[in-house]
């Protein structure tokens, strides 16, 4: 398993848009599942889950205020999508949206960083809120973020200065690859676009409740996450698999009960993975099928 | 024999929604104001009718429609969804008001003021 403190650069593996206009904010609150209109102040910031109006999945995006813009981080393959969906629905707003991923660097720190003096402290912030910072005479954006139960934290800046903070991390920091990234965040139950986020599933199914206001009025979608919701209609549930043995190529394959599938297997390396199965599987112990691999319930990631 | 020329899709306003604007106008003190008309992203459908009386009069990208005594502005991306549509006025007790009658919209949401193409 990974020891933290480390870092990764997930320049590509997030997208970033910046939105300037003086209905930024407001539109954003139209399209997403969270109250949006709540970020009052600069640095603050929340997640929120842009939905289909059929209530399916998008993606999750980080929405940050700052001084000059709203700062929306997406999943890398999802930046063009989310940006021509903002596009589309920018009708008589004033609401410029850019894609700027590739004039940023972003990395990831994981583990406690408290004590590594040119971070930035944010371990009192909630999880998306902002400071600002400089590393090396680099203007940075400091997110505080949760990767599971680690803290973490997003440095976000030019890309003038990435070499520079990067060989800054590299004294005291491990870097690691996307690909071991991907076993923390697979160990951790975090969902990603293309696995867990796909408009396959909606919010509720994948365990971003939190992400979800249920008294902001309208947003796309809101119509039927709201009856889901209401109505106890949620049909699957998003959970950890565990399994014996080196498997590791269960991703994408159906989960089943004495040959009747119930779910699918959306992110797997080997000896564990994630998925959706119906509620009525969805408790921790239960032993099912995957592709000839017998796995079993090790936590339920939406309830 | 002849041939049809097919009609520019356009919007129209019924003579008793005219009527309802122009009594709204003059409750707000604009007698003379004008009617915008739009879209706006949100709602539960994707995409949410606005209606505004103004006396700005129109902008450089306003597509102006004037019916029934009625002078109409619309933007033009927000015409894009609305071309072809008839503005009515449902009244009574069971009225709903102004109602867009809108050709475009594939799915509507529950209350009607919202709506998918």
């Amino acid at each position: 398993m990974t020891k933290f403190p480390a870092y990764v650069d997930v320049g590509t593996y997030r997208g970033r848009l910046s939105l300037v206009g003086n209905d930024a904010l407001d539109l954003l609150d139209r399209l997403t599942t969270n109250r949006i209109s709540d970020l009052t102040s600069v640095g603050m910031g929340m997640g929120a889950v842009l939905t289909t109006n059929k209530g399916r999945i998008i993606d999750l995006l980080g929405v940050h205020l700052q001084q000059k813009d709203l700062m929306i981080i997406t999943s890398g393959k999802a930046t063009k999508k989310v940006s021509d969906w903002i596009e589309f629905y920018t009708i008589m707003e004033d609401v410029q949206t850019k894609d700027v991923s590739d004039e940023t660097f972003h990395f990831r720190v994981m583990g406690s960083s408290s004590n590594i003096d040119f971070i930035p402290d944010v371990s009192s912030l909630e999880p998306f809120h902002v400071v600002e910072a400089e590393i090396e005479e680099t203007q940075c954006l400091a997110i505080s973020t949760k990767i599971g139960d680690e803290p973490g934290i997003d440095l976000i800046g030019s890309l003038e200065g990435k070499d520079f903070v990067k060989a800054k991390m590299d004294e005291v920091f491990r870097e690691i690859q996307i690909e071991e990234y991907d076993q923390v965040r697979i160990d951790a139950g975090v969902p990603a676009y293309g696995a867990e986020l796909t408009e396959d599933f909606n919010p509720l199914e994948a365990g971003l409740m939190p992400y979800i206001s249920f008294n902001k009025g309208c947003y796309i979608g809101q119509e039927v996450v709201a009856r889901l919701n209401t109505y106890d209609k949620v049909q699957r549930k998003l959970v950890k698999f565990r399994w014996d043995g080196e498997d590791c190529g269960l991703s994408g394959k159906d989960i089943a009960i004495e040959d009747r599938v119930v779910g699918v297997m959306t992110s797997a390396l080997c000896g564990f993975g994630m998925g959706f199965v119906r509620n009525a599987q969805a408790e921790q112990g239960n032993v099912m099928m995957c592709d000839g691999v017998q796995v079993t319930v090790s936590d339920i990631l939406a309830d | 024999m002849t041939t049809a020329t097919p009609q520019p899709l356009t919007i129209t306003i019924s003579e008793d929604a005219a009527v309802h604007v122009k009594q709204f106008a003059a409750a707000e003190g604009k007698p003379e104001a004008d009617l915008r008309v739009g879209v706006k992203g949100g709602g539960c459908s994707g995409l949410t009718y606005m209606l505004d009386i103004t006396d700005d009069g129109p902008g450089d990208n306003d597509q102006i429609i004037e019916e029934n005594g009625i002078r109409l502005f619309v933007d033009k991306k927000s015409y894009i969804f609305l071309a072809g549509t008839v503005l009515e006025y449902s009244g009574g007790l069971n009225g709903k008001g102004f109602v867009f009658n809108n050709p475009n919209a594939k799915t509507t949401c529950g209350c009607g003021t919202s709506f998918s193409v």
